[in-house]
C-alpha cells in the first residue's frame, strides 16, 4: 500500500510538472485543431478514411473508431517525442539526486515515470474523445451520442497504444546511448518500420498480439457494414485510405456513406488489449534494468569519456591545484581594446559545434563526400540525401546550446549577440552542410544541373536555419530532430517533389520547390532571429 | 565612467516586485551589494548586466541608456552570474577561447589573456580538462576568468565566492582589489566578510529596494553605540532573541555570551562593543524589515 501510494506521488508530482506549462496548452490546442481536421465534411478536397471509395455515417461510434485509428499511430510518434525527458528532467534539475537517496527503487521510479508519461498522453487521447463529440453535432449527420460507443475504441484501442509509448520513451532514456539525439532517430525508424510492418499496417486479420495499432479489431468490422450497405463494393477484400488523402487541385471527394454502429467490444478483444498494457508495464520494468541511477559522478565520467580525452592522467584533486601559500594574482591591462572578428566567431562556432564528434564520424562523413563525386549524378543524389541526415545531431544542437547549458547570461551578456554570435552559429551550421553536401554538390557543378545546384544551394541554407529556428524556439532539440527527419523521410528519401528541399528527386523536381524552400528558408530566419531578440529581451 | 540607476523597478509575474524604485550612482571603486536571499539582489544584477529589462526607470552608463543601447555596455563589461553553467564537453581553454571571440578579442590576445587568466583563477593544471568533469568551485574559476577576459570596465559579480574554499576566496577578494582602480566592480553577496574585505562602498538591499548605501567606515559609524553584549543563563536565551535583534551567541562556562544590536541598552548588566560590519547589517536590514511591516 506504501508502495502504490509512493508511486502514484511519483507519477503525480511529474505529471503535474508537465501539464501545468504553457506547451502542454498548445499541444492541447493543436489537438483540437487536429480533430478538426480529421473530421472533414463531405465534398472536401481530402478524406482521412475511405473504405473502397465510402465513409461511415459520422456518428459516435464511426467517429470514435476514426479518431482512435487516426491518431493512435500519430500519437505513437508525437506522443513518444513529447513525453522522452521524464528521467531527463530529474536529472537536469537534479530532483533525480534527491530521489536516488529515498528508498524508492528503479523499478518503481521507471513505472512511476512510465505511468506519468501514459497519464499526460492519455490526456490528449480524452481530448480528441471531447473533439470528436463536437464535430458530431458539427457535421450533424447523425445527433444522437452514444458515449459508450464514442469512448469505447479511444479506450481500448489509443490507451493500450499510449500506454506502450509511454513505457518505450522511459526504456529510451534508461539506456544512456539513447536518452539523446540518437534515441530520437532511432526510434523515429522502428516507428516507420512499425507502420509498415504487421505491428501497424498490412493484413487487418492479424493476432491481437501482433496487433498494436488495433487495425485488424475495427477494419474487418467497418468492411462488413460497408459490404452490407453497398453489396459487392469490398467483393471480399476492402481496400483502406487511412491518413490525409488530398484529391488533386481542382477535385473533391464524394463519399457515399454508410450506417455502422460500432463494435461488440468482447472480452476476447479486451484480453487482446490488455496484453499491450501488459507489454507496456514489461518495457517500463526492462528500462529499471537498464537504468543506471543518478550518479553524476558515473554521467561526467561517461562524458568525458566520450570527448577525445588526453592521455590518462591522474586526477588532480582540488586541493593539489590550490598553492600552499596564497598570493595575490595579478592580471595585466590588455594592450589594445578588443575588436570583434567575424571569422573568429564562426570559427569557435563551428568548434563549438563539433567538438566530441568521433573519428569515426569524420571518416563515414568523408565517404558520402567521395562517393556523392565519384558517383554519376542519379547515384550521387542518393548520398546527398545520406550526407544531409548525417549531421543531423549536430545541426539540432543549433540555437538549443545556450539556453540548454545555462551559457544564456555568458553570450546574451556580449555586445551584439544577436548581429554576431547567432549569425556565426547560422553560418557554422551552413559551413558543415556544404562541407558534408560538397561531393554531390561538385558532382551537380560539373554536370552543368543548374536545377539541381538551385536545390542543393537551397537545401544547404534551408537546414541550418531551420534547426536554429526550431531550437531557439523550443529551446530543444527534439523538435529539430523529429521534424525534420520526418521531411527528409517523405521528401528526399521517398522523393517526394513538391518538398524534396535538397533535389534529391533529380530532374523531375518541380522547379517551384527549391524557390518555395527558399523564401521558407528566409522567413524562418527571420524568425530565428525574432526568438533570439525576444531571449535577449527577455 | 559612472552608473547610474534611477527608479528601477521590475515587476515579475505582474504581481511580484524584485525590485522597487531602486536609484543609485555608482562610481569606479567596489560596491558590495549586500542582502538576506530574495532581496532583489541578482535581479539587479541581472538588470545591470542588460539581460533583464526593468519594467520601469532608467540604467545609464556615461550618460547612454543601457536599456535602449545594451551594447554600449556590453563591449566594456565583465559579468559572473549567479547560476551559470559551462559547455562540458569543452575545456577550460577551449571555453574561454570560444567567449574570447564573442566578447570580440582577437585571436593571439585572446590565448595571451586566457593563459594569464588561467593562472590567476589557478586553473592552468587542469586547463585541458573538460569542464564537465571540474568541480563546483573549479568552475566557479572559470566563470570569474570570462568575466575578465575583456579587461572590463564595469565587472559585475554575482555571488562569486560560492562554492570556493577559503583560500580560492582570499585568493579572488585580492584579485578584485587590484582590478578595481580605475573600473566599477559591483559585487553581489549575502556573505558579510567578502564586502568587508575589499568593497569601498557597500550597498544594503532588503525586499527589492535600496536601504542604504555609505562607505563601510560610514556604515560601522552608523551602529556606534548600538551594539552591546550580555552575558545571560541559557534558559533566558529565547526570550531575549525574541526580544532584541541578536547577532550572535556564544556558550561559554559563565553563561551565554549575547551580542545584541540596540539603539538602548539591553538591560542592566549590557555592556556597549565595537561595531561591526555585521552589526550594521543587521541593523539596518531589521529596521528596513520593521518599516515594511
Amino acid at each position: 500500500m506504501k508502495a502504490l501510494r509512493a508511486l502514484y506521488h511519483l507519477a503525480r508530482a511529474d505529471f503535474l510538472q508537465r501539464t501545468r506549462s504553457y506547451g502542454f496548452l498548445i499541444t492541447l490546442g493543436m489537438m483540437l485543431y487536429v480533430a478538426y481536421v480529421f473530421v472533414p465534411p463531405n465534398h472536401s478536397s481530402y478524406a482521412t478514411m475511405t473504405i473502397n471509395g465510402h465513409r461511415g455515417v459520422y456518428n459516435s461510434a464511426y467517429l470514435g473508431s476514426l479518431m482512435a485509428l487516426l491518431i493512435s499511430p500519430w500519437l505513437s510518434l508525437a506522443g513518444f517525442y513529447l513525453v522522452k525527458n521524464a528521467i531527463g528532467r530529474d536529472i537536469q534539475t537534479g530532483v533525480g539526486q534527491i530521489l536516488a537517496a529515498t528508498t524508492l527503487t528503479k523499478p518503481f521510479y521507471t513505472v512511476g515515470k512510465a505511468v506519468s508519461n501514459f497519464a499526460v498522453l492519455a490526456i490528449m487521447v480524452a481530448v480528441m474523445g471531447v473533439a470528436a463529440a463536437v464535430m458530431q453535432l458539427v457535421r450533424q449527420e447523425d445527433v444522437s451520442i452514444d458515449v459508450v460507443q464514442l469512448a469505447a475504441p479511444l479506450i481500448f484501442i489509443s490507451l493500450p497504444v499510449v500506454a506502450v509509448v509511454g513505457s518505450v520513451a522511459i526504456l529510451f532514456e534508461a539506456i544512456s546511448w539513447l536518452r539523446g539525439g540518437l534515441g530520437n532517430v532511432v526510434y523515429f525508424f522502428l516507428w516507420i518500420g512499425a507502420l509498415s510492418t504487421r505491428l501497424g499496417g498490412g493484413d487487418p486479420l492479424r493476432s491481437p498480439t501482433n496487433d498494436l495499432f488495433g487495425m485488424g479489431v475495427i477494419m474487418p468490422a467497418l468492411a462488413k457494414a460497408c459490404e452490407a450497405a453497398f453489396p459487392g463494393s469490398t467483393l471480399g477484400k476492402a481496400s483502406f485510405n487511412l491518413g490525409i488523402n488530398i484529391k488533386s487541385s481542382g477535385q473533391y471527394w464524394d463519399l457515399t456513406t454508410f450506417p455502422w454502429h460500432g463494435l461488440n467490444w468482447t472480452a476476447e478483444i479486451i484480453v487482446g488489449r490488455l496484453w499491450w498494457v501488459g507489454v507496456s508495464l514489461g518495457l517500463a520494468l526492462l528500462a529499471a534494468v537498464f537504468f543506471r541511477g543518478f550518479d553524476p559522478a558515473r554521467e561526467s565520467s561517461r562524458r568525458i569519456r566520450k570527448v577525445a580525452a588526453p592521455a590518462p592522467q591522474p586526477e588532480i584533486s582540488e586541493a593539489r591545484l590550490v598553492p600552499d601559500v596564497v598570493h595575490p594574482a595579478t592580471l595585466h591591462p590588455l594592450t589594445k581594446p578588443p575588436r570583434f572578428s567575424f571569422l573568429f566567431m564562426v570559427l569557435a562556432e563551428l568548434r563549438l559545434a563539433l567538438h566530441g564528434i568521433s573519428l569515426w564520424w569524420y571518416f563515414v562523413a568523408l565517404g558520402i563526400i567521395a562517393a556523392g563525386l565519384f558517383t554519376p549524378a542519379p547515384v550521387s543524389r542518393g548520398f546527398l540525401v545520406a550526407a544531409w541526415i548525417w549531421p543531423l545531431l549536430i545541426w539540432s544542437k543549433m540555437g538549443t546550446r545556450e539556453k540548454l547549458l545555462r551559457t544564456d547570461q555568458l553570450i546574451f551578456s556580449t555586445a551584439h549577440p544577436l548581429r554576431r554570435q547567432l549569425p556565426a552559429c547560422w553560418l557554422a551550421g551552413v559551413i558543415i552542410a556544404i562541407l558534408t553536401g560538397s561531393g554531390t554538390g561538385l558532382r551537380l557543378l560539373l554536370a552543368g544541373d543548374q536545377l539541381g545546384l538551385a536545390a542543393w544551394t537551397v537545401g544547404a541554407f534551408f537546414i541550418p536555419t531551420m534547426a536554429l529556428s526550431l531550437g531557439v524556439w523550443s529551446g530543444s532539440s527534439k523538435l529539430f530532430e523529429v521534424l525534420y527527419l520526418f521531411l527528409w523521410y517523405l521528401g528526399p528519401a521517398n522523393r517526394l517533389g513538391e518538398i524534396d528541399f535538397m533535389g534529391a528527386i533529380g530532374p523531375l523536381l518541380p522547379p517551384r520547390t527549391p524557390m518555395l524552400f527558399a523564401m521558407v528558408t528566409g522567413a524562418l530566419a527571420i524568425v530565428a532571429l525574432a526568438g533570439r531578440k525576444r531571449q535577449l529581451t527577455n | 565612467m559612472k552608473l547610474s540607476l534611477e527608479g528601477v523597478s521590475k515587476l515579475y509575474s505582474g504581481k511580484v516586485w524584485a525590485l522597487k524604485d531602486f536609484t543609485l550612482e555608482v562610481a569606479p571603486g567596489i560596491l558590495g551589494l549586500l542582502g538576506p536571499n530574495g532581496a532583489g539582489k541578482s535581479t539587479l544584477m541581472r538588470i545591470l548586466a542588460t539581460i533583464t529589462k526593468p519594467t520601469s526607470g532608467a540604467v545609464t552608463w556615461g550618460g547612454v541608456n543601457v536599456i535602449k543601447s545594451p551594447n554600449r555596455l556590453r563591449a566594456v563589461l565583465g559579468y559572473l552570474p549567479q547560476d551559470f553553467g559551462v559547455y562540458p564537453n569543452l575545456n577550460a581553454v577551449e571555453f574561454l577561447e570560444y567567449l574570447a571571440a564573442a566578447k570580440g578579442l582577437d585571436r593571439k590576445t585572446a590565448r595571451q589573456r586566457i593563459r594569464e587568466l588561467l593562472e590567476v583563477v589557478n586553473l592552468v593544471e587542469a586547463q585541458k580538462r573538460p569542464l564537465g568533469g571540474y568541480s563546483g568551485g573549479m568552475r566557479q574559476r572559470v566563470g570569474i576568468a570570462q568575466a575578465l577576459l575583456n579587461d572590463p570596465e564595469l565587472l559585475i559579480v554575482d555571488e562569486p565566492t560560492a562554492g570556493l574554499d577559503p583560500e580560492e576566496r582570499l585568493r579572488f577578494r585580492n584579485l578584485l582589489s587590484e582590478l578595481s582602480g580605475a573600473r566599477i566592480v559591483i559585487l553581489s553577496t549575502h556573505i558579510v566578510s567578502d564586502v568587508e574585505a575589499c568593497a569601498t562602498s557597500i550597498a544594503l538591499i532588503a525586499r527589492g529596494q535600496l536601504v542604504t548605501c555609505a562607505a563601510p567606515e560610514d556604515l560601522l559609524r552608523s551602529v556606534e553605540g548600538k551594539v552591546w553584549e550580555r552575558v545571560v543563563p541559557s534558559a533566558e536565551l529565547p526570550a531575549l532573541r525574541q526580544q532584541y535583534l541578536t547577532s550572535s551567541t556564544m556558550h561559554r562556562s559563565d553563561g551565554v555570551h549575547l551580542r545584541i544590536v540596540a539603539d538602548e541598552a539591553p538591560g542592566s548588566g549590557a555592556v556597549p562593543q565595537p561595531a561591526t560590519l555585521e552589526d550594521a547589517y543587521l541593523y539596518w536590514i531589521s529596521r528596513k524589515k520593521g518599516e515594511t511591516e
